[in-house]
């Protein structure tokens, strides 16, 4: 393993801790709660966010993801690729 | 770095690496949709660990851990799983009530994601195992 590995794998413990740290804060009080609709927002916001990033960072990788608006994600010198492989 | 020469970097010296990073992002996705009780709670907490199994499989990509025909078989269950938290989640925004089904079939679809991902590990290390003299 490498320093490079090694730092990534910080990064993704440390992001992972944080949104575990989250949630339990978020329902420890009453699990039963509902959220409100500005709450579902920022959720699906979150989503929103960290599935655009997903796509960049696997781009960036050379790797070609699939992209549920149709759109494939085109990576470096490979074909674009829409949700079922069809080519985008 | 292309992705030709991360994977030549990683893809077949780190298999092991890959294994338990993989199955801790999992198995954090089973874990955080099973502890809420609410439906709203339980999207939340999927959508949390949707998001951490996201950056774990992009933390493997660029260690050069997944080539692209691993990362087409995650690909094939990772994007039910996100139209599955569309629909709850625009279900839940409108007010609707979200049929106990879609979050069975969340779980479900979850499960197949682990499954999948476990796989993957598994070739990642034969292809170890087999690159060893």
């Amino acid at each position: 393993m490498t320093i490079v590995d090694l730092i990534a794998l910080l990064r993704f413990s440390l992001e992972a801790s944080s949104q575990i740290a989250g949630l339990i804060d978020r329902y420890r009080g009453n699990p039963e709660a509902e959220l409100t609709p500005d709450e579902i927002d920022a959720v699906r916001g979150s989503l929103a966010m960290a599935e655009a990033e997903y796509h960049a960072r696997m781009a960036a990788a050379g790797l070609v993801t699939q992209r549920d608006d149709g759109e494939g994600e085109k990576a470096h010198g490979s074909e674009s690729v829409g949700l079922g492989g069809e080519p985008a | 770095m292309t992705a030709h020469a991360l994977k030549a970097h990683g893809s077949k010296t780190h298999g092991s690496e890959s294994v338990g990073l993989m199955s801790a992002v999992v198995l954090v996705c089973v874990a955080m949709i099973g502890c809420a009780a609410s439906p709203s709670a339980r999207y939340a907490q999927a959508v949390a660990g949707y998001r951490i199994a996201l950056s774990g499989i992009a933390t493997a990509a660029e260690a050069g851990l997944l080539d692209q025909d691993e990362t087409d078989t995650i690909e094939a269950v990772r994007v039910p799983v996100k139209l599955t938290l569309d629909r709850v989640g625009g279900s839940l925004r409108s007010g609707e009530a979200v049929p106990p089904t879609d979050l069975e079939q969340l779980a479900d679809l979850v499960r197949a994601l682990e499954t999948t991902l476990r796989a993957a590990e598994t070739d990642a290390a034969e292809s170890r195992t087999e690159a060893s003299p």
